[in-house]
């Protein structure tokens, strides 16, 4: 019986190990990713209070330079990779 | 819905309506992308230039300094983060200066120089470019204060309006790019290139991170390439690094790290080295590289002696200092 509960103890230890292991797993790979430089990225904002400070005039509707519409089938060509 | 793909910087960023690029400002808004920092800064400082910094630009004088919300790297160790890691629609202060009215303010602060710095002025590319070109017709110099990362067009389009910039080199390494910065590093060294091209006055900065970027054989790398591709004359600071932001955990970088980066530099060719964040350093001052005269002698931003001439030579031996002195 005694034998029996340190089994399951050393089970649980080791349940507890593993656990912990994922955790630190999926930290370092959430924190990796962070740091990839992001090739075709854009960021979602908060557009509705965007819109308010437009509005206010605190920010401005100035078009920029340098853009133009995707055409289709770019990103798939240019895949993510950032600097040419 | 019409995605719009942005050329400013080399992440191109493929921005679907109602998103913003990487930079958190330029937003796709009914299918044309807005500059939203345009002539809504959000930093207004009057520096001296030695706080850019340039050593060999118009020593001494102010220099009015501007800055809007967003930036395309993202630093774990950024020392403006509050300001270059948000969009502008969560910054508490917003001023109201368009172009002609920046100008004015520098003129009436006295400033012989407008800086576009603290972030990264490429995000707020258009702001920068009209300034430009109103501080240019009223007798301001324009000054690019940048880590570089943009492409080359929208960059030598801006840089007949520039007269000097101190462009970051933040390591000789692609990979401590992608690890701290978030970007890549041959752009940084294109646009260097195409500076000195266009006849800008480059000097360049090099942050020394203990561990990360301050080997040695790098710090030669480099030198060597600044000498190669940039002219021996070319300044270059080297600055020390203070824990902050994401990059608590190293400690603030040794002064013989700095001594042992600066000997080197200099053996590699390169004539003005100069060490940052480090007041009383003996590396803060210039010296003639022919006889080593004190030329300016500066305590931090402070410049205590001045003995070039006035066309910018040393007065004992007469070696012409490059810079735009006056």
């Amino acid at each position: 019986m005694r034998q029996y509960f340190r089994h399951l103890r050393d089970i649980q230890l080791l349940g507890l190990v593993c656990v912990t292991l994922v955790f630190i797993g999926l930290f370092l790979t959430a924190q990796l990713q962070q740091l990839e430089p992001k090739g075709s990225g854009w960021r979602r904002i908060d557009i509705e209070l965007l819109q308010k400070r437009l509005e206010s005039g605190d920010l401005s509707d100035h078009e920029a330079a340098w853009y133009h519409p995707e055409i289709e089938g770019e990103g798939d060509v240019r895949d993510g990779e950032p600097g040419r | 819905m019409s995605t719009l793909v942005c050329e400013l910087c080399p992440r191109e960023c493929e921005i679907p309506e109602g998103g913003s690029g990487d930079c958190r400002i330029r937003v796709n808004l009914g299918g044309k992308l807005r500059a939203t920092t345009y002539g809504r800064p959000s930093a207004i400082h009057v520096d001296p230039m030695e706080k850019k910094p340039l050593y060999h630009f118009l020593p001494g004088s102010p220099v009015f300094s501007i800055a809007t919300a967003g930036c395309n790297l993202h630093c774990l160790n950024c020392q403006n983060w509050q300001l270059s890691q948000r969009g502008g629609e969560e910054m508490e202060q917003i001023y109201r200066a368009d172009p002609r009215e920046l100008v004015k303010l520098a003129r009436d602060q006295s400033c012989e120089s407008i800086a576009y710095t603290y972030s990264d002025p490429v995000v707020f590319y258009e702001y920068v470019y009209d300034s430009s070109e109103i501080a240019r017709e009223s007798g301001l110099h324009n000054v690019f204060i940048t880590a570089g990362y943009i492409n080359i067009p929208p960059l030598r389009r801006l840089c007949g309006l520039l007269d000097a910039t101190n462009t970051d080199l933040k390591a000789f390494d692609d990979r401590f790019y992608r690890e701290t910065n978030g970007g890549t590093l041959q752009p940084v060294l294109d646009a260097l290139v195409t500076f000195r091209e266009e006849a800008v006055w480059v000097e360049v900065t090099n942050l020394l991170i203990p561990t990360l970027n301050d080997d040695l054989a790098m710090i030669r790398r480099m030198a060597k390439w600044i000498g190669r591709e940039l002219g021996t004359g070319t300044p270059l600071h080297f600055s020390r690094f203070h824990p902050q932001y994401r990059m608590r955990n190293l400690p603030p970088t040794p002064g013989d790290t700095l001594d042992r980066a600066r000997a080197e530099a200099m053996d590699a060719g390169l004539k003005y080295v100069y060490v940052g964040n480090v007041v009383g350093h003996e590396g803060n001052s210039t010296y003639c590289p022919v006889d080593g005269t004190l030329l300016i002698e500066r305590v931090g931003y402070r410049i205590t002696e001045y003995n070039l001439t006035d066309d910018g030579r040393c007065p004992l031996c007469s070696e012409q200092i490059p810079g735009i002195w006056q």
